[in-house]
């Protein structure tokens, strides 16, 4: 599930989606709730549902759905449990809603003889940020923070510097390490400004958050760069590979003057992995 | 009268043997230009006569007036089956669409062709088959004689009391007049047509070679020269291209001093142009030169000192205007300087890279620049298959699928440049080589993050997003022709399907 960048990319519309997957984003999420008027939402699930079989596969897809007490998520879920996609992202999440949620889908993929689809939770309010320590205990893959609607339910002001939001953020990513899953930052909303990206997304890293969401193709290129790996970062993790080859016989061996033990060989290991994945490096 | 038509085949050339050419008018130093005010006596002064070869230019673009002041003039006194040589042919121009109706005009030769006239042309309604040139192609054919101009009629942006041109002054200065210097040279008439008399040094075109100066109220709008597609793209799709092809330049060793470098005016490779120059400053390198129609972008890349000169055939912005005029390393080119391929010293031939657009590529790396899939004209070469030819990297950047319609194609409709010209195609989905160069294509491959694809792969991408392309019908009239640069043959485009 691992994933920099998490693209927003509207259900409704077709040219849009048509380049989606051009577009470097680890995660595209195409959008069927707030992207998409009342009077489209039939029509913006079919288009989806052709669009995620149909298109070129070179990120992870992910939809999010309307929510639980919609008319359209039931109809949703029964489009989509046995298509390709590989998450369910589920709005206005807390530990009670998303259990509900969670109980179709997995009810559905039972009646239709198809795996369950993992469900990222998002955590848009209140009681979404204060129920976290319940809801980690569901089957619940990722945690995504959604901080517009969250301040309008918290009655705050969204600022630049985003101090307003420091508590959910890291309640958010606290309980997603606990459960050891993934963790996503809510996106920058002003597409405009490069540099307060820049700053948020920065911010956001040194929160440990995994990625961050996009609400704009040109915002994908500095979040894939602010959350991936720099040249030398993965060099040092290539060597300690190499190294860790040539000293198969034992647990502890020095690299560049630091100890490398297990953990450490794991985390250069995971580094690759995700490089490779990313297409930062070759086979 | 019969008309000037390519008929030799288009074969792949190594080398062009130099042009033997003799400037005839240099010698008119004492000759003395006729003052005019009146379009009348204008037109009475010349020895007019039916099925005669007039030439424009086309360095006002969509703000030229004089194309049409001079035509509707020439058609009311009755005159048929002209020859248009004209360097471009834009939607201002019309009133051309009724000439061809009534066969005053018969024949067009340009090297791009956009709005109600070529629409007109694609349908059937020129009596003869029209010539697509490149820029280099035409000042070749006007310099050599194959084409011969009876008149050309020289929208000038100013006059001095010598009657020598330039583009640089005037109210509506335009700037770099390239494209018209051949016709100057050789046309049996040159008249000049102006609507400011000022004072100026280094003309564009020398009194010698002015026979009769018109003054006119106006000659058009110089804002008319900024068109739609010198703006720089804002699609995602478009700038990721130009971020992919930026670092493809970089990886090929291109990004350094020396660097001589053109691009065409489409969005995206505007948008390369941008990031180029942000390569450039990071890497502390300085370009020898950039050529061809000029930008803004170019400019400051001049001012900037990320190039020490500037080639300038044709300006597509005001800010090239101005430049030209007061930048001392920013120079006006002929289009023979620029791009004859018999001129060996050429400018394209000099070029590391050229950065151009497309309509449609074919998997052997034809490119069609000129007409849309229905054989609809839509523009023509300008300078792309002479850089093509010159650039010793030539790059095509397109999306893929434009407007969910295939950009990459089994055949192009229409061949503007010939695959022997071209090297490489990036679009958003990856970059792909030319099959000449597929060691070249591994070794980055395997070496660098760049999406290095083939151009099978990319067309089973583009199939499954498109479905297979259908055969469009065509009538079996041929009312045009893509002329190769050297002359020769390249292809030729059909007469819309009727109803369609």
């Amino acid at each position: 599930m691992n994933g920099r960048s998490y693209l927003f990319i509207p259900g409704n519309s077709a040219g849009m989606m048509v380049s989606s997957f051009v577009l470097d984003a680890d995660v595209l999420i195409y959008d069927l709730e707030d992207a998409v008027s009342l009077d489209q939402k039939d029509s913006a699930r079919h288009l989806v549902n052709e669009a995620v079989r149909f298109l070129p596969k070179r990120s992870q897809c992910w939809v999010r759905v309307n929510p639980l007490d919609s008319p359209y998520f039931m109809k949703d879920v029964d489009a989509l449990i046995d298509s390709p996609i590989d998450a369910f992202l589920l709005p206005k999440c807390d530990d009670v809603r998303f259990k509900d949620m969670y109980a179709y889908i997995e009810a559905t993929a039972k009646r239709k003889n198809v795996h369950i689809k993992p469900c990222v939770a998002l955590i848009e309010s209140a009681t979404g940020v204060f129920t976290l320590p319940k809801l980690i205990k569901l089957n619940v893959s990722g945690l995504f923070l959604g901080a517009e609607d969250l301040s309008a339910d918290m009655h705050m002001t969204r600022t630049k510097g985003s101090d307003e939001i420091m508590l959910a953020r890291q309640q958010v990513v606290l309980h997603a390490r606990v459960k050891g899953i993934v963790c996503i930052d809510t996106p920058f909303v002003d597409v405009d400004d490069m540099d307060g990206l820049q700053y948020d997304a920065i911010k956001a890293k040194q929160f440990g958050f995994d990625g961050k969401a996009c609400i704009h193709p040109k915002q994908v290129s500095q979040i894939n760069q602010l959350f991936g790996y720099s040249d030398e970062q993965l060099q040092w993790a290539q060597g300690v590979l190499d190294m860790a080859k040539k000293h198969a016989d034992v647990a502890v061996f020095n690299y560049q003057g630091s100890m490398v033990d297990r953990p450490i060989l794991l985390r250069a290991q995971h580094m690759v992995d995700l490089a490779r994945k990313w297409g930062l490096i070759h086979e | 009268m019969s008309k000037y038509l390519p008929v030799r085949p288009y074969q792949p050339v190594d080398e062009y043997s130099p042009m033997i050419w003799e400037n005839k008018k240099q010698h008119r130093i004492n000759h003395q230009v006729q003052w005019l005010d009146d379009m009348n006596a204008m037109l009475d002064a010349l020895d007019l006569f039916d099925g005669m070869t007039i030439s424009f230019h086309h360095h006002l673009r969509n703000g030229d007036a004089v194309m049409n002041m001079v035509m509707e003039a020439i058609a009311q006194r009755g005159y048929k089956d002209l020859t248009v040589v004209a360097s471009s042919i834009f939607p201002v121009h019309q009133p051309l669409v009724a000439m061809l109706r009534d066969k005053t005009v018969t024949q067009i030769i340009a090297s791009y062709m956009s709005g109600p006239v070529a629409r007109a042309v694609s349908e059937g309604e020129c009596e003869a088959a029209c010539v697509l040139q490149t820029h280099g192609g035409r000042a070749r054919s006007i310099l050599m004689e194959d084409i011969c101009i009876d008149v050309a009629f020289i929208a000038s942006c100013a006059v001095n009391h010598r009657g020598d041109i330039s583009g640089q002054h005037g109210k509506n200065a335009c700037g770099a007049l390239g494209y018209v210097m051949a016709d100057a040279l050789m046309a049996k008439n040159v008249v000049a047509i102006s609507d400011s008399r000022v004072e100026f040094d280094a003309p564009s075109i020398e009194y010698t070679c002015v026979d009769m100066v018109l003054m006119v109220d106006s000659i058009g709008s110089s804002s008319g020269i900024v068109s739609g597609t010198t703006q720089l793209t804002k699609d995602p799709a478009g700038l990721k291209i130009a971020h992919l092809t930026v670092d493809l330049l970089d990886a090929l060793g291109l990004v350094k001093n020396g660097l001589t470098y053109q691009s065409g005016a489409g969005g995206i490779s505007l948008a390369v142009t941008t990031f180029l120059k942000e390569k450039m400053k990071q890497k502390q390198v300085v370009g020898e030169f950039a050529s061809g129609g000029i930008t803004r972008a170019l400019v400051e890349m001049l001012e900037e000192g990320l190039f020490n000169h500037l080639y300038d055939v044709q300006c597509f912005d005001l800010d090239a205007v101005e430049s030209l005029k007061k930048n001392v390393n920013h120079h006006e080119i002929s289009a023979s300087m620029y791009a004859n391929p018999n001129q060996l010293d050429n400018k394209v031939n000099q070029l590391d890279v050229v950065i151009l657009g497309a309509s449609e590529i074919d998997r052997d790396m034809n490119v069609n620049v000129t007409t849309g899939f229905d054989y609809q004209i839509l523009g023509g070469s300008g300078g792309h298959a002479d850089t093509s030819y010159g650039a010793t990297w030539s790059i095509i950047v397109s999306k893929l699928v434009s407007s969910r319609i295939p950009v990459l194609v089994d055949r192009v409709t229409t061949i503007t440049t010939p695959k022997d010209d071209i090297d490489i195609f990036v679009c958003d989905v990856g970059i792909a080589f030319a099959k000449r160069h597929q060691a070249l294509a591994a070794t980055l491959k395997q070496t660098t993050r760049l999406p290095i694809v083939t151009m099978e792969e990319l067309a089973e991408i583009s199939e499954k997003l498109c479905g297979k392309s259908l055969t469009i019908e065509h009538e079996s009239r041929v009312v045009a022709v893509s002329e190769y640069r050297d002359g020769s043959l390249l292809d030729v485009i059909y007469q819309k399907k009727k109803g369609d």
